[in-house]
């Protein structure tokens, strides 16, 4: 027995949407569509937070996707896979212009290695912040930096700056 | 096959619209449980891995494919809960839980076949992208430039072999949990045996149906994830018009 012989087995014709459905899914698609242009709006707005508007227009355009009814999608759906690829192709742009802004910067990436060494527990800089902050517990060196300890500890000392540059001299 | 695939999609559309939210719910669910016990079983045997590599490489496969066998069982509830929406039959959340009321023994039986199927087929993808990781993870760490060879033989290399294997041995019995819901007078062999010869000849249309929503999962990788709430519900859905459409059974009660 292949797939067309199995074709009639227990057939009883095709089930098809009665009224009550057909206005259900129609009320459905609209709310979709209504929630694909919002969705659109907002990443085009927050277009510069590159996690927050490439989520929401890839979901915008995915609503926008499934509200249409055969080949036909609805003005709303239609604005907002406008608004979704418009904030796809702004965000790539000023990210890509973001990153390359940063690395064309020796400050900028000194301060992004600092960052990332503070934030990963290896505090660089000057030989005494070396020798006092080394061997802390990053947690609590950041408890510390936050309740204001740290700064007492050094002293009011100019080695080290917290927390603009992420608590290291550059 | 009588309708084309775009017919199927718009049909999976049109049923699907309204019915997102009990959809959710039902993903969340199984995602929590499903998370749970991968993580109650992993602090099981957690003590074990003093034991050796080997052993503890064992039973982590051993504890994956338990947790593949519920997730079998929470796909046969989604399956169901599909085939009431593409129906336009009463849905709910409890149709999730349809093997754990009716049948069990039945139900627990064909998930574990097709959860063992389901890890031979992504056993070859996993070692290749395992060891990509390796050899990236080692490169950074000792700061050698790996092969570029390498890295395009593993991610070539995992993903035909996935799709090879899927092609082979998975694809044709995909039908196998329909039938199991559609028909309770079958015996899990019965239902492994039915869908093999419903398959015969249809599986490259049902790749080709699944590739043609290769598109959504793309935009589900932008959305990071966020896409998948509404694409799952949307391929479990076409999977069960497609049942639907290469048996006739419209409406089998």
């Amino acid at each position: 027995m292949n797939g067309s012989d199995y074709q009639n087995f227990n057939s009883s014709g095709p089930g098809e949407p009665d009224d009550y459905n057909r206005f259900k899914a129609a009320v459905a698609k609209r709310n979709m569509a209504t929630a694909s242009m919002i969705c659109g709006i907002i990443a085009v707005i927050a277009f510069q937070l590159f996690f927050i508007s490439l989520p929401l227009a890839g979901a915008s355009i995915i609503l926008a996707l499934l509200s249409r009814s055969s080949r036909h999608v609805q003005g709303r759906a239609r604005i907002g896979l406008i608004a979704a690829a418009a904030s796809i192709v702004f965000t790539c742009l000023y990210t890509w212009y973001a990153v390359r802004t940063v690395y064309n910067n020796p400050q900028l990436r000194a301060q992004l290695e600092q960052l990332y060494n503070y934030y990963t527990g290896q505090l660089s800089g000057t030989p005494e912040s070396e020798s006092s902050t080394q061997s802390e517990d990053p947690q609590q060196l950041l408890s510390d930096i936050l309740s204001g300890k740290f700064r007492e500890r050094q002293g009011g000392s100019d080695a080290v700056s917290v927390p603009g540059n992420g608590g290291a001299t550059i | 096959m009588t309708q084309s695939f775009s017919k199927l999609r718009d049909d999976s559309r049109d049923a699907l619209a309204g019915n997102y939210m009990p959809y959710f719910i039902v993903l969340v669910i199984t995602g929590v449980l499903t998370g749970l016990l991968n993580q109650l079983l992993s602090f099981v045997a957690a003590p074990s891995g003093r034991a050796g590599f080997v052993l503890l490489i064992v039973i982590d496969l051993l504890l994956d494919y338990v947790v593949m066998i519920l997730a079998k069982m929470f796909q046969a509830g989604q399956y169901f809960m599909s085939l009431n929406i593409a129906r336009y039959n009463r849905v709910s959340v409890s149709d999730l839980f349809l093997p754990f009321r009716y049948d069990t023994a039945k139900a627990f039986k064909l998930c574990a076949i097709l959860a063992l199927v389901e890890t031979v087929c992504l056993a070859p993808f996993t070692v290749c992208v395992s060891n990509l990781l390796y050899v990236g993870a080692f490169g950074i760490g000792t700061g050698t430039a790996v092969s570029v060879l390498a890295i395009f033989l593993l991610t070539f290399g995992g993903i035909v072999s996935l799709i090879g294997l899927e092609l082979l041995i998975a694809f044709p019995l995909s039908q196998a949990l329909f039938l199991y819901i559609d028909h309770q007078e079958y015996s899990a062999r019965e239902c492994l045996s039915r869908s093999r010869s419903l398959m015969s000849g249809n599986v490259l249309g049902y790749f080709r149906l699944h590739l043609s929503l290769i598109g959504y999962f793309a935009l589900c990788i932008v959305s990071l994830g966020l896409g998948l709430i509404w694409v799952l519900p949307y391929l479990n859905v076409i999977r069960a018009n497609y049942y639907m459409n290469l048996t006739g059974t419209y409406k089998p009660y």
